[in-house]
């Protein structure tokens, strides 16, 4: 008996949620591994991202790339990171995953991002080319930190307003994490540094006020 | 993304020519439940490794001839404990010896971590706070022994997850032991009783 099952058995359901996570990372029949929490299926990629960039319409107006991006649904709280790998390289992470977007806030986080020069911190967090997204969630799989650097990461998940790099647990909280862990080790970010970021990183829409459930946005039931 | 992990392993995976007399010698390295006092063994028995990862964490075999495999139970003690083993068996020692080197690069704890945390969902997440190094018995030529530390949450509830990789080698044959566990990790004890028990096993094998 899978031991999903079995713990669904002996605890509560809340409980089980945290020692199912645990266990089904290496025990778990695969069908049971990874609760269906994407609705964004490989096969109709292509047709569900969409391939226009806010930054490509030409000297298009904050206030139209705004009216454009708010309107967008590509960026959801449901997509997950391996769903990225099945994406058009061409298609766009696009609009707000949770909360409308808010144009006073998209329009300071914009100005915010404009003070980065890396090449790693896209321009506008509510329109990021997947093959960026696929680079910074390819970072996991390359930097191994070591035990400072790791409390760094850890202090700023701890203190960033959201609870982490993203409100919800999605392909931006993978992708965040990727990022953080490259400019800890590129370029000794610090946990102050990466706050801010992720503060202007933030794709979750609102005003920018301080999520009353961190890590939980988009969470149902 | 088990089933794709899988797959990629499989990819990469050693040539098999397997032996009967191998395959035999794989399977006496294997705990068995009546090793472990108040362990239950839950089926279906695994056919793969119980740590897989992305097709760019696993190490490449290809070249590599395995002429034996095994593969333990799904044990757990309680709801809180699990474990499962694996075993190979190469073609000979040098072969066994590049397979080691591989298997115990960083990209095996980079391997655990992403094991930890692509297994969150919307309701339940695990963020990898730690890694380190085990202290076990050195009683055969290779031990080495990893600990990936998570948090997990649903919801308001919070735990410690820990999930334990334990590689051991001699001769011919490498064995990989992982374990997971919440709350608490896994008794420093009852670990190196484990790697006594398939030391004592890989010397006789």
């Amino acid at each position: 008996m899978p031991i999903l099952e079995s713990l669904t058995i002996a605890r509560t359901i809340s409980a089980v949620a945290v020692a199912a996570a645990a266990f089904a990372v290496v025990f778990v029949r695969p069908a049971h591994a990874v609760p269906m929490t994407m609705s964004m299926g490989s096969a109709t990629a292509a047709s569900m991202y969409p391939h226009t960039s806010a930054s490509a319409m030409g000297d298009t107006s904050l206030r139209k790339r705004f009216d454009f991006l708010s309107h967008q649904s590509s960026n959801s709280c449901n997509l997950q990171a391996a769903a990225l790998e099945s994406m058009p390289a061409t298609s766009r992470l696009q609009g707000s995953c949770c909360s409308p977007m808010v144009y006073a806030s998209y329009v300071k986080q914009i100005h915010e991002l404009a003070g980065y020069s890396d090449p790693d911190i896209p321009r506008d967090p509510y329109d990021i080319a997947v093959p960026l997204a696929r680079k910074l969630i390819a970072y996991n799989e390359e930097i191994l930190l070591n035990a400072t650097q790791q409390q760094t990461y850890n202090t700023a998940v701890r203190k960033a307003e959201e609870g982490g790099p993203c409100c919800c647990h999605c392909w931006r909280w993978t992708a965040f994490e990727g990022q953080a862990k490259s400019l800890i080790v590129r370029r000794r970010y610090t946990v102050h540094q990466l706050d801010e970021l992720w503060d202007a990183e933030d794709g979750c829409g609102g005003d920018g006020s301080v999520n009353p459930h961190p890590g939980m946005m988009g969470v149902t039931g | 993304m088990l089933v794709a992990s899988a797959a990629a392993a499989t990819a990469a995976g050693p040539r098999e020519r397997h032996t009967t007399a191998d395959m035999q010698l794989a399977g006496s390295v294997l705990l068995a439940q009546a090793d472990l006092h108040m362990w239950t063994a839950h089926s279906p028995k695994p056919t793969v490794d119980p740590l897989t990862c992305s097709r760019r964490l696993t190490p490449t075999e290809s070249d590599l001839v395995e002429s034996g495999s095994a593969y333990g139970p799904f044990l757990a003690h309680g709801t809180k404990e699990a474990l499962a083993q694996s075993v190979h068996v190469y073609v000979n020692a040098a072969e066994a010896n590049a397979a080691w080197t591989r298997r115990t690069l960083k990209s095996t704890v980079l391997c655990m971590q992403r094991r930890l945390e692509d297994s969150s969902t919307m309701m339940s997440w695990i963020s990898v706070v730690k890694w380190q190094k085990l202290k076990l018995p050195q009683l055969v030529p290779h031990v080495a022994g990893y600990r990936v530390i998570g948090d997990a949450q649903a919801g308001r509830q919070k735990a410690k997850v820990y999930l334990d990789l334990v590689l051991l080698a001699r001769d011919r044959t490498l064995t990989m032991l992982v374990t997971t566990s919440y709350g608490k990790a896994v008794p420093k004890s009852f670990e190196q009783k484990l790697v006594r028990t398939i030391s004592e096993r890989l010397l006789a094998a």
